[in-house]
């Protein structure tokens, strides 16, 4: 449905390829270029961690500073004070110092541990998201090239697993992972590995992004190119990965994008439950956990991981949405990464 | 349709069974630890564990061992150690606080986001249906643990309009109980106000290009009869699979989390304290009631829909 009738040219777009043209259209959304603007400055400021971390801020994201007091404007402040109470932002006052004052009783960088969460975050987010997509790619191309019983195993797997209430069994999973780790055959994961939070993500949002793509594949194998392939001797590896898998470009672009948003919001459900990022990391889900104790005397150390959270999953909602528009404007594609993690079932038809 | 529903009750008992022995590999063959040891909590003595490992047969044969956990979780013999507590009895105990907050929030939710939905497809392009739009999209990228900490501080805090979390039994006073109850309500429905008017929108979108509204027009009814008999009725279709699925997902997902950050005590907010203190016994048992729950909700959802829908039940892939 994708690429393989692509909109008549008109005169003003002449005859550029689709990829040309789609660019032209996402870059004629004002909105979704801002919001990619957005994302690109997220992606930046959590790089630029160890350089704050090391240059302004000089401590890092698990450093404790409990007993130490702090030059601001000339006078000392306590990091902690005797009643156990962090200190607030300082924003410039300490050169940078405890920019967004300190986390809670131990007294660590508030603005180094958002930087560094937030590397975890998009990296569990990105990581999860593309293992999801990867595969249901390989999935959605098997069930519906083959068919059969292939078909009938995957699809029938993919239909219980999208039943499946996932938060809560990924919270079950991730708990009962979280004291010793993983052991499964050869594969051996410590408890704070950050593969155990992106493994469960994967597998669970994978039927939001498989089913989709089995039933693309399904009505691309029916097309002429297809026959046309097999017919000069094609064997299913080539039909599948050479003819097939290049006409779900878009589709997969535009699901990759939302998935990262909603594997996000998944990542800092399970964390702010304590069963995704174990300590010693910690991710913008595990800071609000903490923040949350201290909302009536530091209210920011709970609202800015949460805002970077909104922001981050708002950006790629929208240039996901405006990929969509741009790479197929008559798609009927629906995968909304939804702040409620992966509920609306209904629209990953 | 009974055969239909037979059908899909065949599928659900199916589905049961996958998940109580997904639920089983994931409390003891893929920990890398003793599954006693798991079980009696972080700091639990040997002699607990050595008594748990033997009560659980942990040495038997692993089908033996399902056997044996889904005899103590079905039959309400599941205790969490440490203290000794009966897992069963704490969760019916929160049934009702998590029921008020999931089903509060959903007539919340159906209400603005029908409403949303529709004044924005009957205003298609003009300026009310962007700002909707835009206030929607805004609205499903707003995650609980934002909008909680801020409505908690502003509302019970800086202002003390409500009160500062907890829950209050509808038997015992009822206006404490929707006092209570009126933040978590609203912050469990935001999200899915945004998405719901959306969904509304765009299948109302769909439906007034179809040749029977044309009809309607023709005949001469007005525009508001067009939109309401002819146009809402039919989109709404869709959005009763869509409610059931979400309704089941929220109580077990975002419900969970709502819970914890208003320490409203509810099923969620014990099985997240339990987690918290990583005991597991309380999470096995939530988990596998609130999966058994969302299945069956599920499957009654599908089979209303095939009443509702004659296409569904006749169509070959049903079910």
């Amino acid at each position: 449905m994708a690429l393989d009738s692509p909109p008549p040219p008109d005169r003003a777009e002449g005859t550029r390829g689709p990829w040309t043209l789609a660019r032209r259209r996402f870059l004629r959304n004002r909105v979704a270029v801002a919001f990619l603007a957005l994302f690109a400055l997220i992606v930046l400021f959590v790089l630029a961690a160890p350089l704050w971390a090391d240059h302004v801020a000089d401590t890092g994201p698990n450093e404790g500073h409990t007993l130490e007091k702090i030059a601001v404007d000339g006078e000392e402040r306590d990091v902690v004070n005797v009643e156990g109470r962090p200190i607030g932002p300082q924003w410039l006052g300490a050169g940078g110092k405890f920019f967004l004052g300190a986390d809670g009783r131990l007294g660590r960088d508030e603005m180094v541990r958002l930087m560094y969460g937030g590397r975890t975050s998009l990296l569990v987010g990105v990581g999860s998201a593309l293992l999801t997509t990867a595969l249901a790619v390989v999935l959605g191309l098997l069930a519906g090239y083959f068919r059969g019983w292939v078909d009938t195993v995957i699809a029938r797997t993919l239909d219980v697993l999208w039943s499946l209430p996932v938060f809560l069994i990924g919270l079950a999973v991730g708990i009962s992972l979280a004291l010793g780790g993983l052991k499964l055959g050869p594969i051996e994961l410590e408890s704070g590995s950050l593969l155990i939070p992106i493994g469960i993500i994967s597998i669970f949002t994978l039927p939001y992004i498989a089913r989709p793509i089995r039933g693309e594949v399904l009505a691309l194998s029916e097309k002429e190119f297809v026959e046309a392939a097999v017919a000069q001797g094609a064997g299913p590896g080539r039909v599948m990965f050479g003819e097939i898998l290049p006409n779900l470009a878009s589709t997969i672009i535009v699901f990759f994008t939302l998935t990262i948003a909603n594997n996000m919001l998944f990542e800092a459900g399970l964390s702010f439950l304590g069963a995704g990022v174990q300590p010693p990391n910690s991710s913008w889900g595990t800071m609000i956990t903490g923040g949350v104790d201290l909302l009536y005397t530091q209210p920011l150390l709970a609202i800015i991981p949460g805002a970077m959270i909104m922001l981050t999953v708002l950006s790629l909602n929208i240039v996901g949405d405006g990929l969509r528009d741009a790479l197929d404007p008559k798609a009927k594609l629906r995968l909304e990464a939804h702040a409620g993690m992966v509920e609306p079932k209904g629209t990953a038809v | 349709m009974a055969r239909f529903a037979i059908r899909r009750l065949a599928g659900l008992v199916a589905v049961l069974f996958a998940v109580s022995v997904l639920l089983f590999v994931v409390f003891t063959v893929l920990p890398n630890t003793n599954p006693a040891q798991q079980l009696a909590g972080k700091n639990a003595n040997p002699t607990l564990v050595k008594n748990i490992e033997e009560e659980w047969g942990f040495d038997d044969p692993l089908p033996q061992q399902y056997l044996t956990m889904m005899e103590k979780v079905l039959t309400g013999e599941l205790v969490s150690y440490e203290p000794r507590i009966d897992v069963q009895e704490q969760i019916v105990e929160r049934i009702p606080a998590t029921l008020s907050l999931s089903i509060g929030a959903a007539i919340i939710w159906l209400f603005f986001g029908l409403l949303l939905g529709y004044l924005s497809a009957i205003r298609a392009g003009g300026w009310l249906d962007r700002v909707l739009t835009g206030v929607s999209i805004a609205g499903v990228s707003i995650p609980v643990f934002l909008i909680a900490p801020v409505l908690l501080y502003f509302l019970t805090y800086k202002v003390e309009i409500f009160p500062n979390g907890g829950y209050v039994p509808l038997t015992e006073n009822p206006l404490e109980w929707a006092s209570h109850l009126i933040l978590p309500w609203f912050t469990l429905a935001i999200l899915s106000i945004g998405f719901y008017s959306r969904v509304l929108r765009s299948n109302m979108l769909d439906v007034m290009n179809e040749d029977y509204v044309r009809t309607a027009r023709a005949k001469g009814l007005s525009e508001r009869k067009v939109m309401t008999r002819h146009v809402l009725r039919n989109s709404l279709i869709p959005i009763v699979t869509l409610f059931g699925l979400d309704f089941g997902a929220t109580i077990a997902g975002t419900a969970i989390i709502t819970e914890t950050l208003y320490s409203l005590d509810g099923v969620g907010n014990y099985a997240a304290s339990a987690a918290s203190n990583y005991e597991l016994p309380p999470v096995m048992g939530v988990a596998l009631y609130g999966a058994f729950f969302v299945v069956f909700v599920n499957a009654l959802v599908d089979i209303a829909y095939a009443y509702l829908d004659p296409r569904v039940r006749l169509g070959e892939n049903a079910g």
